[in-house]
């Protein structure tokens, strides 16, 4: 399990995280939203140990990742937006990595880059920007990793690699693998992620899961506007609105209108799911 | 359980990848520099065939030049090409995240650096010279035998003739350990080391900024040191230009007995202040690797 205390975090006097409290439970895949700025990356570079938190405090089964312990590294990967181009092929990147995460499958490796189709012989360093964030996509769940952190993955991927990426994580995580996936590209992983966490300056809106949301929120794709919504937007054939779940009726969530009902109601909301991730 | 702090199996597991990366990334640069011993010996050989119409080999000076030069070039380059790119973001991040512990990282970059390039340089490069001297008699000596059988204290007496000279022999004797070529492997890791921090320490112009950061360095410590030793010896000196005074290593020693001292245990002194000014720096590298963020 991973909690996070009362974090907070600055790059000199611009302070990106403040009094961010949050757990986070094992085998769900959570897409961490929000607008620019807000600190998502630095969030899951805080996660992966890559900085340290200027106060509170962040535990992932009892370890402090700044410590960077061999074991606790072990248990994580975190795939940031950009990556490096090894001076290798994939697959022998993939085997000399690959070595130091005690559960790292090599044929796994082989066969979400199959999938994603991407040549394991091509040099890395000779790859387009998609075909070297695939073959880090390949290696990342290869590697078995108890939490997996991903920043913006659909990023630089083409439409038939965005299905492909939704059903090699579906069909490559394991029931107990933590995943929190950051993202802009809602619509890429609307099927993927579930809880979600919308996260604002100095404050998580929102840590819940799609069940509690669409409990307490009912996305209305009607023709007719509704005096009582909470948001609502036109949509080709009609219109997208959220209102309050009074008859608890069930919906389809879209993650776009809640993301900005979440941001033009954030009170609301907040008391609606009674803070809970406080 | 596996220790987190340093697990010699993982640590081997890393070092070995870490030296693949090193031959990736320097190694062919590496080789060009260690066979300029035969290339710029058949260059030579060459050039003096062409215009004089016989072959004569580089003599030993020049090739100890070229050693020195080159040695140079591995010192500012190899750090800055084999780990600069650490503090680049996604190398960085990458490096960090792997799962082998500090120590591990750290000791291994160390070996790296300070003992397997110089190694790998000084091996190839000594070892191709001893074959072209083997093979081609105008080459004379190998640097090799020059440097590690060449009696320099016999040689430097067999300079002394007079017996003012003769008289001073004790301590031109102790002088000349500074020829023990031993002595110099600690300055070879020590510059490697200072332009290993360099590279951990700055993003762009890595071997330009260590090398501007030496220089003021060394400014700074000529700054300070130079007024305390003058005076600390100026009237000293003062007193004897004003008189007849013959100079006799018994008077020099009581005089000066400071300098006298660390003239007659110059392999020591070396040694102790390349031991504790590389501590500082194995210090400092391990304070960046462990403080690494990104």
């Amino acid at each position: 399990m991973i909690k996070i205390e009362k974090l907070a975090f600055s790059y000199g006097d611009n302070t990106v995280l403040k009094d961010i409290s949050m757990k986070l439970e094992e085998g769900r895949i959570y897409g961490l939203l929000g607008e620019n700025g807000v600190g998502k990356t630095t969030l899951l570079t805080l996660l992966a140990g890559l900085k340290k938190t200027d106060d509170g405090t962040i535990e992932i089964d009892g370890y402090n990742p700044f410590d960077r312990k061999p074991s606790f590294l072990s248990e994580i990967y975190y795939l940031p937006d950009e990556v490096p181009a090894a001076r290798t092929s994939a697959l022998s990147f993939a085997s000399d990595r690959g070595q130091f995460w005690t559960k790292f499958d090599l044929n796994k490796f082989r066969e979400i880059m199959q999938i994603l189709e991407t040549d394991e012989k091509m040099r890395m360093d000779r790859m387009s920007y998609g075909q070297l964030k695939k073959t880090y996509i390949s290696f990342a769940l290869a590697c078995n990793t108890k939490y997996l952190f991903m920043d913006e993955p659909t990023n630089g991927l083409d439409i038939p690699s965005k299905s492909q990426f939704r059903k090699a994580v579906s069909k490559y995580t394991s029931d107990d693998s933590t995943l929190l996936i950051s993202t802009h590209q809602v619509r890429d992983l609307e099927a993927l992620i579930d809880p979600i966490i919308i996260l604002d300056r100095k404050d998580v809106l929102l840590n819940a899961s799609l069940d509690e949301i669409t409990e307490k929120l009912y996305f209305d794709y009607s023709t007719s506007i509704d005096p009582d919504a909470l948001y609502s937007e036109l949509i080709p054939g009609g219109c997208i609105q959220v209102v309050p779940n009074t008859t608890g009726a069930e919906s389809k969530v879209n993650i776009e209108a809640l993301f900005n009902t979440v941001h033009k109601h954030k009170d609301v909301i907040k008391e609606m799911f009674n803070n809970k991730n406080a | 359980m596996e220790s987190e702090v340093f697990n010699m199996n993982r640590f081997w597991r890393y070092f070995k990848s870490d030296f693949n990366a090193f031959i990736s990334r320097y190694g062919i640069t590496l080789l060009v520099l260690s066979t300029m011993a035969v290339t710029s010996y058949a260059f030579n050989g060459l050039i003096t065939l062409l215009t004089t119409g016989h072959w004569f080999g580089t003599v030993a000076p020049i090739r100890f030049l070229l050693f020195f030069v080159l040695g140079i070039v591995v010192v500012m380059t190899a750090p800055a090409k084999l780990y600069g790119h650490l503090t680049d973001r996604k190398e960085g991040s990458a490096f960090i995240m792997l799962p082998a512990s500090r120590l591990e990282k750290y000791v291994s970059m160390i070996l790296i650096t300070g003992i397997v390039i110089p190694l790998i340089f000084g091996l190839i490069y000594f070892g191709l010279d001893i074959m072209v001297c083997m093979l081609d008699k105008t080459c004379g000596q190998s640097m090799f035998s020059l440097m590690f059988f060449t009696d320099f204290k016999s040689l430097f007496a067999s300079t002394l003739s007079s017996s003012e000279m003769l008289e001073w022999s004790p301590l031109m004797n102790d002088i000349t350990s500074v020829f023990t070529p031993f002595l110099y492997l600690d300055d070879v890791f020590q510059g490697l080391m200072v332009f290993l921090l360099g590279a951990l320490i700055f993003k762009t112009s890595k071997t330009g900024k260590t090398l501007g950061c030496l220089i003021l360095l060394g400014l700074s410590l000529e700054m300070i040191l130079s007024p305390i030793i003058a005076v600390s010896s100026i009237n000293k000196f003062q007193v004897m230009m004003g008189t007849d005074i013959n100079m006799t290593p018994a008077l020099f020693s009581e005089t000066f007995p400071l300098i006298s001292w660390m003239l007659h245990h110059v392999v020591l002194v070396d040694t102790l202040w390349d031991g504790m000014l590389n501590c500082l720096l194995l210090f400092l590298i391990w304070l960046r690797v462990k403080r690494m963020k990104h």
